[in-house]
């Protein structure tokens, strides 16, 4: 799966979210996303993480994504973390 | 999903405050996700126990479909699923996590 595949179908899923991809072993399996989305205001770190892993269990049950690696922000969260975060 | 592993698991997290399903071992860790899950534990000097995931495919399955979640660290506290490494990295950040297993020994301790 591609960075931007990666992308499109995290930001086409949830609605109204922004998704920041980056691939960290040189393939098209390990991913790093950022997700950016109003609808995780008021819920827990597992369900957020939960709803971005849901879109991805069939892939990840085939191994054509092996790693997600997730960090999931409201867009108000988002305003201050933005500026924090360093694995770009 | 295997009973046998459902009932090991169950047992597992009831009797150890922090039970960590890893790839590898504390001193053999399989990924990097595992091996930052060893370091923040080890740094906060918590008694924890882990199970190797790539022992068996089965452990893998039962542990995929128990908490809804198919990859690698997966982490009990107090018998409860909190999460993956990411999710113990920012409890670990914002202090939950110290407070969460603090709590536990006070508990114990009571």
């Amino acid at each position: 799966m591609l960075s931007h595949e990666v992308k499109a179908h995290i930001e086409n899923s949830l609605a109204g979210s922004q998704a920041y991809v980056t691939e960290f072993s040189g393939g098209t399996d390990h991913y790093s996303v950022v997700v950016v989305c109003d609808a995780f205001a008021g819920v827990s770190l597992l369900k957020r993480h939960r709803m971005v892993l849901d879109l991805f269990q069939d892939r990840i049950g085939t191994g054509e994504v092996h790693a997600l690696s997730i960090k999931a922000f409201t867009s108000e969260q988002w305003q201050t973390e933005k500026t924090r975060i360093s694995f770009f | 999903m295997d009973e046998n592993w459902k009932n090991a698991i169950e047992k597992a997290t009831k009797e150890n405050k922090v039970m960590v399903y890893m790839r590898g071992t504390p001193s053999q860790p399989r990924c990097g996700f595992s091996a930052r899950v060893m370091k923040v534990l080890g740094d906060l000097g918590v008694p924890f126990k882990t199970e190797d995931m790539d022992a068996d495919p089965a452990l893998w399955q039962t542990l995929t479909e128990l908490n809804n979640w198919p990859t690698s660290p997966q982490i009990y506290i107090g018998g409860e699923f909190v999460g993956g490494c990411d999710i113990l990295m920012e409890m670990n950040r914002n202090g939950d996590l110290k407070q969460m297993v603090s709590q536990d020994t006070q508990d114990a301790q009571a």
